[in-house]
């Protein structure tokens, strides 16, 4: 028998508002159980090392990206306690400051909704095909894999 | 075959994607990047740049895996959403 995951993701070239977001959240928060709602919002930095950054390009695997992030988040669902999960990632054009992606959860209580969130986080990074290109003064710079990302997708 | 190419592969090439009829040599995914840097430069300079990841059928794999009976694969740089 298939489970049924509650969870809800959504891939899109359109802003993504932090406020609303963080409320769809806690309106999902029907049970009596739920005693814990933890998120995670990343942003475009307005810098690097080459100088300040005016805007990201996020170029996506349009195939593949919805069912990468279903199996992480259900793999995340399946290891922690958590009754729900939102997931909200940009692609196409964000201004330096705008937000990139949106992870949220619900759980019964705080550590298994902390640790949902963080482990998406840490498989999203390097397993949902998106690429991201910074566009400042210093003219066009693909982003670099981070070591550092990897790092922590293996502490899981 | 579809082949697809993602971020800087993809710019560097100037393309996104092509159908390709591999020759039956070409088993896995590391003998279909070989065989194109053996075809084209151009390809070798693109796929020079960075690490190289494979997807085959829209899952990620290791470059080693076949591609045998594969419609569609994809090589791109890591990956850095998020």
């Amino acid at each position: 028998m298939t489970q049924q995951y509650n969870r809800d993701i959504f891939i899109r070239n359109t802003s993504i508002d932090g406020v609303f977001e963080q409320k769809q959240l806690i309106e999902k928060c029907y049970n009596a159980a739920n005693g814990a709602v933890s998120s995670f919002t990343g942003l475009a930095r307005g810098y690097n090392e080459k100088g300040e950054v005016e805007k990201i390009y996020i170029e996506q695997y349009e195939k593949m990206t919805q069912k990468s992030i279903e199996t992480i988040t259900e793999n995340a669902m399946d290891r922690f306690s958590v009754d729900y999960c939102r997931i909200v990632h940009r692609y196409g054009y964000v201004e330096a400051g705008g937000i990139i992606v949106f992870v949220g959860s619900i759980a019964t209580h705080r550590r298994e909704a902390f640790q949902a969130v963080e482990f998406i986080m840490d498989h999203l990074k390097t397993t949902a095909p998106f690429w991201k290109k910074e566009m400042g003064s210093f003219g066009e710079l693909w982003v670099d894999a981070k070591q550092a990302d990897y790092q922590a997708k293996k502490k899981w | 075959m579809k082949v697809k190419y993602f971020a800087t592969f993809r710019q560097k090439l100037n393309i996104s994607e092509e159908d390709i009829d591999f020759p039956t040599i070409v088993e896995t995914g590391y003998d279909a990047l070989h065989w194109l840097c053996e075809k084209d430069s151009a390809y070798k300079s693109a796929f020079s740049e960075s690490e190289v990841c494979l997807a085959i059928e829209h899952e990620l794999k290791p470059l080693k895996t076949s591609i045998k009976n594969a419609k569609e694969i994809a090589f791109f740089p890591p990956i850095t959403g998020g």
